[in-house]
């Protein structure tokens, strides 16, 4: 009925969650994967992943520790962050996230600590505490999102995992970024070298095998949220316009979908391509861009679409 | 007098049946009010108040006077609103029709923004008013995204979520919202959704009504009469809606669209320029405010 009816006066749908927010959920994502892959050496026993699971261990609980600044920032009372511990709603994704927050920096400096201590078995137990609460630093952020019903673009079950997914390209993305910035920038650097064992070359090449496999999925999840889009509600179908056509169409076909997913893991499995550190940096960065492209997209389009 | 006396009755007998009778009602009152109220006893008994509110859009003639009431009666800053008026032109030339739709918090029975506060700053009062603790709220505006109505907003003095109270001071003081008493053609009704006394009681029992996205399982309690889906429908439709909303907004206010944002980031406080100003009015507003 597009020609037949004209709004003459409405109030609009503000944005209200803008890019702090996005940013927090970067963050949080990145902190997530570098955990997760640091548990591959010390709980799931991997030992040649031991020199980068120690490295990416120590990078997690600074990444989380920068996060809820954004958050803070954000409030429209930023003093009264405090009331989130003494007066929690359990139903609100926000307190789960409280939860989570408060938690997960402790589980992380323990396990750093019997990392650098040697013990074995703590290291294990605690990394294996850590798993859960690290997908949930994260994965609130998608159940924050997918419990709003006034975002349609939001309001889907598939974005706890869509959060997931990019969380895990982008730390893994990032981890082997630093990796290459240590190896190469700060290889002798007698500080770092004291601090980090040095990190293998082959261990990389084996880390960006876990990029392409990440990418993949996230891809399959972008294409199956993005299908989604046109075969459910209205708003849906705005929300699913405004990505292939309106205003946000080439930050997501071409930054997020061809830069961020499809170029990197065509670069990815050419033999050759994949043995070189220059082009694992520029991938790496291009697949960083496109996560953040995912993030701002996420949170800024989908409050584009006007309600009502 | 006379004709009490007329029929043989004394003064001092007069008193004695009217202090019986007066004794006689107040037993009545005591004893069986709802008799006396000329309620059902099932309503009496349970007490049950959950307050409603009935739209009859036949009778909305759009003169947006409920906006304009609401912000006198609660103090809205400018370029927010807690109810307004949508207004859509509907069909083509010559058959065409102009539809109104007031939009105001549904005080929802379940509602979303209620179970999504962090910090329960949301609350439902018993008989169903959903109100904003100002003390608590930290401004997450979480709420504003959860719900689908997009009743809520940041008040850009005060920092918190503000949103419609069915004017919460003036029902507890027996009045009706400011919206329903300005109401030019009494499209408005309000009142006590479970007292068959009530008009509302009697239009939601008898009559064909409709809420607004019942899908989403809120369960509003304003019902509308004679709902217009096309109103619903307009801009759901319309994928170029934002951009014509704000290009519309800045040429009504004779503005060009980079004054228009400048406008709009002084109104949330975000612009230096005018701190002075917002200052002001921040010390001028008593921080319980209206409610």
């Amino acid at each position: 009925m597009e020609e037949l009816t004209r709004v003459f006066y409405n109030a609009p749908h503000e944005i209200y969650l803008e890019k702090n927010i996005a940013i927090y959920f970067y963050i949080t994502g990145v902190s997530a994967a570098f955990f997760i892959l640091s548990t591959l050496a010390y709980v799931f026993g991997m030992e040649r992943f031991k020199a980068i699971g120690r490295f990416s261990a120590v990078l997690a609980p600074i990444a989380v520790a920068i996060g809820p600044i954004f958050l803070v920032i954000d409030l429209l009372q930023p003093t009264r962050f405090h009331h989130l511990f003494y007066m929690f709603n359990l139903a609100s994704p926000i307190t789960w996230g409280t939860i989570f927050l408060t938690i997960y920096p402790p589980i992380c400096l323990i396990y750093i600590y019997s990392i650098y201590k040697d013990k074995a078995s703590w290291a294990k137990l605690f990394g294996a505490i850590g798993i859960p609460f690290s997908i949930g630093v994260h994965v609130y952020a998608g159940f924050l999102m997918a419990l709003s019903k006034g975002v349609a673009f939001w309001n889907t079950p598939l974005m706890p995992i869509y959060f997931l997914a990019s969380a895990m390209v982008s730390g893994t993305a990032l981890l082997i970024l630093s990796a290459i910035i240590k190896e190469k920038v700060f290889g002798n650097n007698r500080l770092i070298n004291k601090l980090f064992p040095k990190i293998e070359n082959n261990v990389i090449y084996e880390i960006s095998k876990f990029l392409a496999i990440f990418i993949i999925i996230d891809l399959f999840v972008a294409l199956s949220d993005t299908l989604l889009l046109f075969y459910t509600t209205p708003e849906n179908l705005i929300a699913g316009q405004l990505l292939l056509e309106g205003e946000f169409s080439s930050i997501f076909l071409y930054v997020q979908v061809l830069l961020g997913m499809v170029i990197p893991f065509i670069v990815l499995l050419i033999p050759k391509l994949n043995r070189s550190f220059s082009v694992l940096t520029i991938v790496s960065i291009l697949v960083l861009v496109g996560v953040w492209a995912m993030r701002y997209l996420t949170v800024i389009a989908g409050q584009y679409v006007p309600l009502m | 007098m006379d004709e009490l006396k007329g029929k043989g009755l004394s003064r001092k007998e007069f008193l004695k049946v009217a202090g019986l009778t007066a004794l006689g009602l107040g037993f009545v009152t005591l004893t069986n009010p709802a008799k006396l109220l000329g309620l059902t006893a099932k309503a009496a008994n349970s007490k049950k108040v959950r307050y409603g509110m009935v739209i009859d859009l036949k009778k909305c003639i759009g003169c947006h006077a409920c906006t304009v009431a609401c912000k006198q009666e609660n103090n809205i800053p400018l370029g927010f609103n807690r109810t307004w008026v949508k207004d859509v032109e509907a069909g083509t030339y010559p058959a065409i029709k102009r539809i109104f739709l007031p939009m105001i918090c549904n005080h929802c029975e379940t509602p979303i923004c209620n179970r999504n506060c962090p910090v329960n700053a949301t609350y439902q009062r018993p008989d169903g008013i959903v109100l904003v603790d100002r003390d608590r709220c930290i401004g997450c505006k979480y709420c504003m995204v959860s719900c689908p109505y997009n009743m809520r907003f940041p008040h850009p003095y005060l920092n918190v979520a503000d949103k419609c109270t069915f004017c919460v001071h003036r029902v507890d003081r027996g009045l009706k919202p400011a919206c329903v008493d300005s109401c030019v053609g009494k499209a408005r009704m309000f009142g006590n959704i479970l007292d068959p006394k009530e008009e509302v009681y009697k239009i939601i029992n008898t009559q064909p009504i409709s809420v607004l996205k019942p899908e989403q399982n809120t369960k509003p309690r304003v019902f509308y009469l004679n709902l217009d889906y096309l109103a619903v429908e307009a801009n759901k439709t319309d994928p170029k809606y934002m951009k014509y909303y704000r290009r519309n907004v800045a040429r009504d206010m004779g503005l060009s669209g980079k004054q228009a944002e400048a406008n709009y980031n002084v109104l949330r406080g975000k612009s230096n320029a005018d701190k002075t100003y917002n200052y002001k009015i921040k010390d001028n507003i008593n921080k319980s405010g209206t409610l």
